[in-house]
């Protein structure tokens, strides 16, 4: 092989190489970005879902009901049998949220309740089952999830109030949070009356005002 | 090295196109991140308006229930809707005015601003479909949601002026319901009534016997109450009225059961005169008296033909030439006599039969109906040893007219055959002349209404109706007795018994048309199948509980599914008055008042009073909209309290306190009154 020979064989070595290289570069320059682009698509979603909370009536989801605990607290009534039911069809989920979060709003001194549970502490675990169906269906696979619903603590040192549920869907070993999106909606309840009650259950003057907002976080996971 | 060459420009070319589009995705991931910012605020801001409209919602839940547990204490459902307007606004002021920090709290971003602090909350309330509740609210003119991103790049500002809001509490279903229950309230005097009346008639024609007692009277005016409460409310307070008729039965050593079974059976025995039954009857005596109208024609006739006779004899006197011929005249008048005196004694037959047909048909009914059963012994039987039944006079009066007319037809046909023996014309004249008084004089007998044969003595008392206030002493009276034996009986006193028995049906059907209920109120008595499985049940024991705060939470379930309302009642009886107002009753005497009807043989034993129940002050009628639990309040147990759903409650507390009917009894049978 002559010398010319060889120059042409390096010249088209050269001319490969550059082309790969040229071709890697073309590959990873995409002027879309897909995680930017699933991040984006997963917070609007997460929006529409937190919207379709606040309008959405649990009767559009088949309706929701639960039923009264009464034997903590009125053992030796005769009670009819129907008339513990609660048919909360007409409610707005959020509403529903809010409700659980005041009926359920937890007075402890280190971690022990100072307050019997109410006739409605069951409305917590069947409007979480609730929730998973309604979310089940507004979601419908496309994301992982998890509702949460809490109200900043209000930390006395030696008490705590505060309300905190759950209700997810996904698989923790290997997903990614997407995003979380947040809407604040206040208790069913007065800062006086919300103050009163705490005061009356713990006998003493609270300095600090008791939160009367709750937090509605909607994280979604790919 | 051409190809290095161009490979070179090549990467140039694809450096500078990279470059280009790492620029772009910069600036599409800054895009990205504003849209998702600005949406991520449009979520937040609608939040907030929703979270305005949820308290304005609540605000109407507290309205709504501190006016409606005092429904009582307005003047007019407007002043009622107006008052729930004011407080709906005043809870919503104080609610809104903690939002701002709250909002703040947990997002710094949020602000809520509304416009002119003098500016009045105005709530609006309306009917929804199904008597639900929608509110309008107006908010101060410049009331808004403002929200910025982050880095104050991003503002966004959504007017709140206006909120629409859906109640899910029935509260006009329920004031409407309330207001139908209280101007409907004599309802419960009816069904009370029908209920005292169904018992008293049931004792009188079963037992013989009118207990009027204070604890069978509370007993039905429970029953009453709860019959009112399920026509207006679709349920009733099921637990009180089984509570209440418990402890009326106990006192008369009853169970409620043995009360409730009582009304349901008597409905079916005890069920005034039926119109229809007095009119048959009074058809079979139609038909007798036109029986007799027709024999009094045909007598007349008879009578006729004789003097036609007499006429034909007038003729062989002035002619003897024609003798033949008149005298043939003559038989065939006679003859036409005695036809005539024969269908008389046919159609007086016809008014035997009537009769007895008339007994028959009492006879067929009395199986299936206490009245006609009386009816029947009133007619066969004598209501006095002196005084004799209908059948009898009626049986004796057909006899005895029968037997006078078989001996004037026995005379005529005797006569008419002596006619050809008689040799002379003044022979024959005499006995015709003879012959035809004989027969005027017995036709006018037989038609012409006869004095009473005897009187029979009594003791009258003035009849319902005829009299106001307080009765008139009762006086001694006289009734004829016009046929008395066998030999009594005419033409025209069968016609008089038998106008006087058709005026007293017409009388007896008057008098207990004008005092008894028809029957479709007896019915009314009916006592709704589910509401009687209710009150049969063991009520439970509600012993030293407050009921009334029991129900705000548990509610009893409707009988009935719709309208799906809830009831609570409490009133105490504070007494029960029974003023005897006929005439007997009036002058202390323990029976009823006897008003005969001697013509039928019925004697109505009537007994009447005033009924007066007074309920204590206080009386509480209130309803739940079972249907919707929804308001979240809270309740007392055990000395804690609680925040729980409950359902709005109407309360109302009752102005009418006293109850009052007339129990009018009329019965065929006599009865004591105890």
């Amino acid at each position: 092989m002559d010398e010319q020979g060889i120059g042409y064989i390096t010249d088209m070595l050269v001319f490969a190489l550059l082309i790969s290289f040229a071709s890697l570069l073309l590959v990873g320059a995409s002027p879309i970005d897909p995680k930017i682009e699933s991040t984006r698509y997963a917070a609007s979603f997460a929006q529409s879902t937190l919207l379709a909370l606040q309008h959405s009536t649990a009767d559009e989801f088949g309706g929701f009901e639960y039923q009264l605990d009464t034997l903590s607290f009125e053992p030796n009534v005769p009670v009819l049998k129907g008339s513990t039911k609660r048919n909360l069809r007409h409610k707005a989920l959020t509403q529903l949220l809010v409700e659980d979060a005041l009926f359920n709003l937890h007075i402890e001194a280190e971690g022990v309740g100072l307050e019997p549970l109410g006739p409605s502490w069951g409305m917590k675990s069947e409007l979480r089952e609730f929730l998973k169906d309604v979310l089940d269906k507004l979601i419908g696979g496309r994301f992982g999830y998890r509702l949460i619903v809490r109200t900043l603590p209000l930390d006395l040192g030696f008490v705590r109030v505060h309300f905190e549920s759950e209700s997810k869907n996904f698989d923790e070993g290997a997903q990614r949070k997407l995003c979380s999106e947040t809407i604040v909606a206040t208790l069913p309840i007065s800062q006086e009356e919300l103050t009163r009650r705490i005061q009356k259950v713990l006998d003493t003057t609270l300095e600090l005002e008791p939160d009367i907002g709750a937090e509605i976080t909607l994280e979604l996971w790919s | 090295m051409p190809f290095s060459a161009a490979g070179i420009v090549i990467v140039m070319l694809v450096v500078a196109m990279v470059g280009q589009a790492v620029g772009l995705r910069h600036q599409h991931s800054l895009n990205t991140v504003d849209d998702a910012s600005s949406s991520a605020l449009l979520t937040i801001a609608t939040s907030v308006q929703n979270d305005l409209r949820a308290a304005a919602r609540y605000a109407i839940y507290d309205a709504l229930w501190d006016v409606s547990k005092n429904a009582d204490s307005y003047v007019s459902d407007e002043a009622r809707e107006l008052a729930i307007k004011n407080l709906a606004a005043k809870y919503f002021a104080e609610r809104v005015a903690a939002l701002p920090n709250a909002y703040a709290k947990h997002d710094a971003r949020i602000e809520l601003e509304f416009g002119d602090s003098n500016a009045q909350l105005i709530f609006n309330l309306r009917e929804g479909d199904g008597g639900y509740t929608l509110a309008d609210v107006r908010l101060p003119k410049g009331t808004c949601v403002k929200i910025s991103s982050w880095d104050n790049s991003l503002v966004l500002e959504l007017p709140c002026e206006g909120i629409e809001a859906f109640i899910d509490s029935r509260y006009f279903l329920l004031q409407e319901r309330m207001r139908a229950f209280i101007s409907r309230i004599g309802s419960v005097s009816t069904n009370w009534a029908m209920m005292e009346y169904v018992s008293a008639w049931a004792g009188a024609w079963l037992s013989g016997n009118i207990k009027l007692n204070v604890s069978r009277s509370k007993a039905f005016f429970e029953l009453a109450w709860a019959a009112h409460e399920l026509d207006i409310f679709g349920s009733a307070d099921y637990m009180a009225a089984a509570i209440g008729l418990t402890s009326a039965a106990a006192a008369v050593n009853e169970t409620s059961e043995d009360i409730l079974y009582d009304l349901s059976s008597t409905t079916l025995i005890a069920s005034p005169v039926r119109t229809v039954d007095v009119d048959v009857m009074r058809g079979y005596i139609d038909r007798a008296l036109e029986a007799l109208a027709e024999a009094s024609s045909a007598l007349a006739g008879a009578k006729e033909h004789a003097q036609r006779a007499n006429d034909a004899l007038a003729q062989i006197h002035e002619n003897m030439d024609n003798a033949n011929s008149a005298l043939e005249k003559m038989q065939t008048a006679l003859e036409d006599a005695v036809v005539s005196v024969a269908q008389a004694r046919n159609h007086v037959s016809e008014v035997g039969q009537h009769f007895e047909q008339l007994i028959n048909f009492t006879k067929r009914s009395a199986s299936q109906n206490v009245i006609m059963r009386a009816l029947r012994e009133s007619l066969v039987e004598r209501m006095r040893v002196d005084y004799p039944s209908p059948q009898e006079q009626v049986t004796w009066g057909v006899r005895g007219t029968l037997a006078k007319l078989n001996n004037l037809e026995t005379n005529i046909s005797t006569f008419a055959q002596e006619v050809g023996i008689e040799n002379t014309a003044a022979g024959l004249e005499n006995s015709m002349m003879d012959l035809v008084d004989e027969i005027t004089s017995s036709a006018q007998k037989l038609l012409a209404g006869p004095a009473p044969k005897r009187w029979v003595g009594f003791t009258s008392y003035a009849e319902p109706g005829s009299y106001e206030g307080e009765p008139p002493n009762p006086g001694k009276e006289m009734t004829p007795v016009y046929i008395d034996g066998k030999e009594d009986g005419t033409i025209g006193t069968l016609k008089i018994i038998l106008k006087n028995a058709r005026n007293n049906l017409a009388e007896m059907k008057e008098l207990a048309g004008s005092v008894e209920p028809e029957p479709d109120e007896i019915n009314s008595v009916y006592i709704d199948e589910a509401l009687k499985q209710k009150l049969e049940l063991n009520a439970g024991n509600f012993s030293g509980i407050d009921r009334e705060r029991l129900y705000e939470l548990l509610p009893p379930p409707p009988i009935q599914s719709q309208p799906g309302l809830s009831v609570f009642h409490d009133f105490g009886i504070k007494e029960v008055r029974y003023g005897r107002e006929d005439p007997a009753g009036w002058f202390g005497s323990p029976t009823p008042t006897p008003i005969p009807l001697w013509f039928i043989g019925v004697t109505l034993w009537w007994a009447q009073w005033d009924i007066t129940l007074e309920l204590e002050d206080g009386a509480i009628e209130e309803i739940f909209d079972f249907d919707n639990p929804t308001l979240p309040l809270t309740y007392d147990a055990m000395g804690e309290e609680f925040i729980t759903h409950k359902p709005l409650a109407y309360r109302h507390e009752m102005l009418s306190n006293t109850f009052n009917f007339r129990l009018v009894i009329i019965s065929l049978r006599p009865f004591s009154i105890s």
